[in-house]
């Protein structure tokens, strides 16, 4: 083992492995962005270049331009069957949420179709521990119930690389390979790995003159570019030394209200 | 590919435990305020909040409070994560917060830990919860432990007290096989040797907290043990087939010779796979997840574990584990559970609660019949197959196990293989010099059972020379007609034809061929003692079960004699002579149609029984079987020669 990244990813690794000998079938949310394209990248490491499962992009035809783009050259260059689940509308949603929350409902509900119509019993998601409190009392193997709500009060133990595998019939199983990488630790491997990211997270000039990049990327109505001046992956991890504001401060619905996160999550968001 | 020149930059993980009050919070507050690692804003609403409370002091753990506010919407039931950095490197704290729930969020939370620091109160000194969370730790396998003495403030800053609180809480952590690595005295409210070692205890010449925290280290893989390489899957991609795993420990190279265990199959190293293909990769050591081809197509699957032909795990069907219950369903004998370790799935049943430690008052009970809630016991399991053990002493990695019930981890453990003879099928054992001592015994011998009770007897010698008759005498199938037997305190001349069903009633016998009554299936044959005494089978067929399985046969309780291997008839007519509970066990060449295999697993059920306290005579010429027999039991044997009994020396 040569340094602390090798450690992080071989623990995902693992995770990986044991999800593709337990859970049959197995998907993955891809949501085109630099966690998830890092998972992926881990994914045809654990089975030598090959993605034996359909990666899913949850689409609620707001993602911008440079994330089509993106997800169309690496499903060519990776040889990836994507399939893209098309969201309910927004109107559809629980109208008591404020309005952000409930656009960003309208992936769960995309996450629910995708679920019923391909019956995965298990689901790759890659959401880190250090993005937002709640994640971080995710486990590695998270049970959902049928209607995909999470029991965060109540969760089974989890230790010593051992996970829950088994579940009543029609409930499956979130699993979560990167929980323990941290923003940094996925820029530094991206810049090690050489794996190729969407150019919104590097800085570029928006339509007011001013210098911005993405920190996360979601849909172009519900995320919006931090001032920065990084153009570059080594500028992206010195620029994060130093910062003192979350990664999901470009995301919206997050700070609606104190709570919006957590009904999110509660109701079966990523 | 860019070179990254950062060697080290992981986050540390550090678990802080304690008795409730005795500081916690307050600590986790300050250690945030004093590494500078509180959100912007925090502290000055620290100082708003306690001028509300009408407090002039600062209440440290009210940053925890709000902080854990902002972050988990007041939901402090699970494991939290709370992250801060010294100049040395960034740390995780994993705070489980005293609940009910404490056990499983604790081991959770704490099982990856790097370190833990356990927070003691000066005034008050180790508590229940100060041992309770620190026996936990050991469990854990935590090795790496800092104490701190808090409210040295309210002490006076004494140096007697941190040294007797010092003493106290050391003198607890020694006895349960751990050791502080470092006990600090700190004040937490005035941040006395948190980061900066104040003014207050000049006599403390020793690290402060944030020096302790930079001065543990991170695991290191065990790369220097045996290799332990346990299956994960095997893929197979077009001609090729990979076995893919995590090296657990030790290291493996292309061309190393791998035994797979419990198969026996060996191969060599073809390969190590890697993507993108870097042929340059020719070892893969602990900690690494690899892949590797092998020279011949043996069968493998995953949870056979691969190591070298030296140092291989133990093979057993039994096996001991000190284990902590997590759910709410107490665990009992004869329940069958799922078990994991490493890649190793086994389906198990209790055999015995050996022992139940209560963790509030580390009070024990041998006799407890089930394991509760967040408790913690020496379970003895039972498995139908044949498995690769390591124990924990051994391979830490591969040595500790979760059991399963339903769905979820119900508990966890350390394997202890302890008192257990590894059942490896090896070549034959070497034969070496026998030696006897005719002098010790004279035909007067009397085999005076009772004075004899829990012994474990081996008879040896030729064949005709008198075991199987020796054997007959104990149970009173022949009378003596010289010399005398004495049979549970009372000469088998008097015992009369009229106490002969008491004596068998008290003795358990196994006869070589195991005269079973082909036309009624296992389960009937075996409960026959009980039906022959006026007893119904069906009143006891919980305990009927318990006992098949115990001896391996729980799925041939259907089964007819002519349709069992010589083994399984073995082991059914063992279960046979221990159905009335004897006190007494007489086995005439149990093993006489077996091979090694096959004897070594009726051995371990023997050598258990004896372990229950039954005396057992077990009448065999195998001296290989003795000889594995005396490496786990204190076991005396006897030869009969020249019509004497005479004690085999101690280098049979």
């Amino acid at each position: 083992m040569h340094n602390y990244l090798d450690e992080l990813e071989a623990k995902s690794i693992y995770i990986i492995r044991e999800a593709y000998n337990k859970l049959n079938p197995l998907g993955m949310m891809w949501s085109i962005g630099k966690d998830s394209t890092a998972l992926l990248w881990m994914v045809r490491k654990a089975f030598y270049g090959r993605v034996p499962f359909p990666v899913a992009l949850l689409d609620t035809e707001q993602e911008m331009d440079e994330v089509y783009a993106f997800r169309d050259r690496l499903i060519k260059e990776w040889d990836l069957d994507c399939i893209n689940q098309m969201c309910p509308p927004e109107e559809d949603m629980d109208q008591t949420l404020p309005p952000n929350t409930r656009a960003a409902m309208r992936k769960t509900e995309g996450l629910k179709l995708l679920l019923q119509e391909h019956k995965f019993k298990g689901i790759f998601g890659g959401i880190r521990r250090d993005e937002q409190g709640l994640r971080a009392k995710e486990r590695v193997f998270s049970p959902r119930s049928i209607d995909g709500s999470w029991d965060f009060k109540d969760q089974p133990p989890e230790f010593w690389d051992q996970y829950k595998t088994e579940f009543p019939e029609g409930a499956h199983l979130r699993v979560h390979p990167i929980l323990h990488w941290t923003e940094k630790d996925i820029w530094r491997y991206h810049q090690r790995e050489g794996i190729p990211f969407c150019d919104l997270y590097l800085a570029h000039e928006n339509d007011k003159g001013e210098m911005v990049r993405y920190r996360s990327l979601g849909e172009k109505n519900l995320t919006f570019p931090v001032p920065s001046k990084a153009s570059s992956i080594e500028e992206i991890i010195q620029e994060l030394e130093t910062t003192n504001t979350s990664e999901r401060e470009g995301r919206s619905m997050d700070k609606e209200t104190e709570d919006s996160f957590e009904k999110l999550r509660a109701r079966g968001y990523m | 590919m860019t070179e990254i020149t950062e060697v080290n930059h992981n986050q540390f993980r550090v678990v802080i435990v304690g008795h409730v009050d005795h500081g916690k919070s307050t600590l986790i507050g300050r250690l945030l305020y004093d590494t500078k690692s509180l959100p912007d804003g925090k502290y000055e609403e620290l100082v708003q909040i306690c001028k509300s409370r009408g407090t002039d002091a600062l209440e440290w753990s009210f940053v925890l409070d709000a902080f854990q506010a902002e972050r988990d919407q007041a939901i402090t039931i699970d494991t939290t994560q709370i992250w801060f950095s010294t100049q040395e490197r960034d740390y995780v704290i994993i705070d489980a917060p005293g609940h009910r729930e404490f056990l499983k969020n604790m081991v959770s939370g704490a099982a990856a830990a790097d370190a833990a620091i356990l927070v003691v109160d000066a005034t008050e000194g180790v508590r229940e919860q100060t041992k309770r969370h620190a026996y936990l730790l050991s469990l854990l396998g935590l090795r790496q432990v800092g104490v701190v003495i808090n409210k040295m403030d309210m002490v006076g800053h004494s140096s007697e007290t941190y040294a007797k609180v010092s003493k106290e809480v050391d003198d607890y952590l020694q006895s349960i096989g751990l050791s502080a690595n470092y006990i600090v005295p700190i004040s937490a409210r005035e941040g006395d040797m948190i980061s900066s070692r104040g003014d207050a205890m000049p006599w403390y010449k020793g690290k402060t907290l944030v020096d302790v925290l930079d001065a543990f280290e991170y695991d290191s893989p065990p790369l220097s043990r045996a290799l332990r390489f346990p299956i994960q899957d095997v893929y197979r991609f077009g001609e090729e087939r990979i076995l893919v795993g995590r090296v657990e420990s030790g290291s493996l190279s292309k061309g190393d010779k791998i035994l797979f265990s419990p198969t026996n199959e060996e191969a060599v190293i073809t390969n190590i796979k890697t993507w993108p293909t870097d042929s340059s990769k020719v070892t893969a050591g602990a900690g690494e997840v690899t892949g590797i081809t092998l020279d011949e197509r043996i069968f493998v699957e995953r949870g056979h574990i691969g190591s070298h032909t030296t140092n291989p795990p133990m093979l057993s069907n039994v096996f001991r584990a000190n284990i902590f219950w997590l759910a709410a369903k107490p665990l009992k004998v004869g329940n069958t559970y799922k078990v994991r370790y490493a890649t190793v799935e086994a389906t198990v049943t209790v055999q015995s609660i050996d022992l139940v430690i209560d963790t509030d008052d580390l009070g024990q009970n041998e006799k407890a019949g089930e394991v509760g809630k967040n408790a913690v016991a020496e379970v003895t399991f039972r498995s139908q197959d044949m498995l690769p053990i390591d124990p924990y002493t051994d391979n830490q990695k591969t040595g500790r196990l979760v059991i399963y019930e339903d769905y979820d981890i119900a508990g966890g453990g350390a394997i202890n293989m302890e008192g257990y003879p590894d059942q490896r099928l090896t070549s034959q054992p070497k034969s070496e010099n026998i030696y006897m001592v005719d002098t010790l015994v004279s035909d007067e011998t009397r085999i005076e059972l009772k004075g004899h009770a829990g012994g474990i007897f081996w008879f040896t010698g030729l064949s005709g020379a008198g075991k199987s008759t020796l054997l007959k005498l104990c149970y009173m199938e022949l009378l003596a007609t010289k010399g005398t037997v004495t049979l549970f305190g009372r000469p088998a001349r008097d015992i009369g034809r009229d106490g002969v069903a008491m004596v068998r009633r008290r003795v358990g016998i196994v006869h070589q061929d195991c005269q079973f009554l082909d036309h009624l299936p296992l389960l009937e044959n075996v409960a026959l003692p009980l039906t022959v005494s006026g007893q119904s089978t069906e009143a006891h067929m919980e305990e009927m079960r318990e006992l098949l399985g115990w001896v391996g046969l729980a799925s041939k309780l259907r089964a007819l004699p002519p349709e069992l291997s010589g083994g399984e008839r073995q082991r059914a007519a063992l279960a046979r002579a221990v159905v009335m509970s004897p006190d007494v066990i007489l086995a005439d060449e149990p093993t006489g149609n077996l091979d090694w295999e096959m004897s070594l697993r009726l051995l371990t059920l023997l050598v258990e029984l004896n372990r229950m306290g039954k005396a057992i005579l077990v009448a065999t010429h195998d001296l290989n079987l003795i000889r594995q027999a005396k490496s786990q039991v204190a076991a005396r044997v006897l030869r009969i020669k020249d019509r004497r009994l005479q004690l085999a020396g101690a280098d049979l």
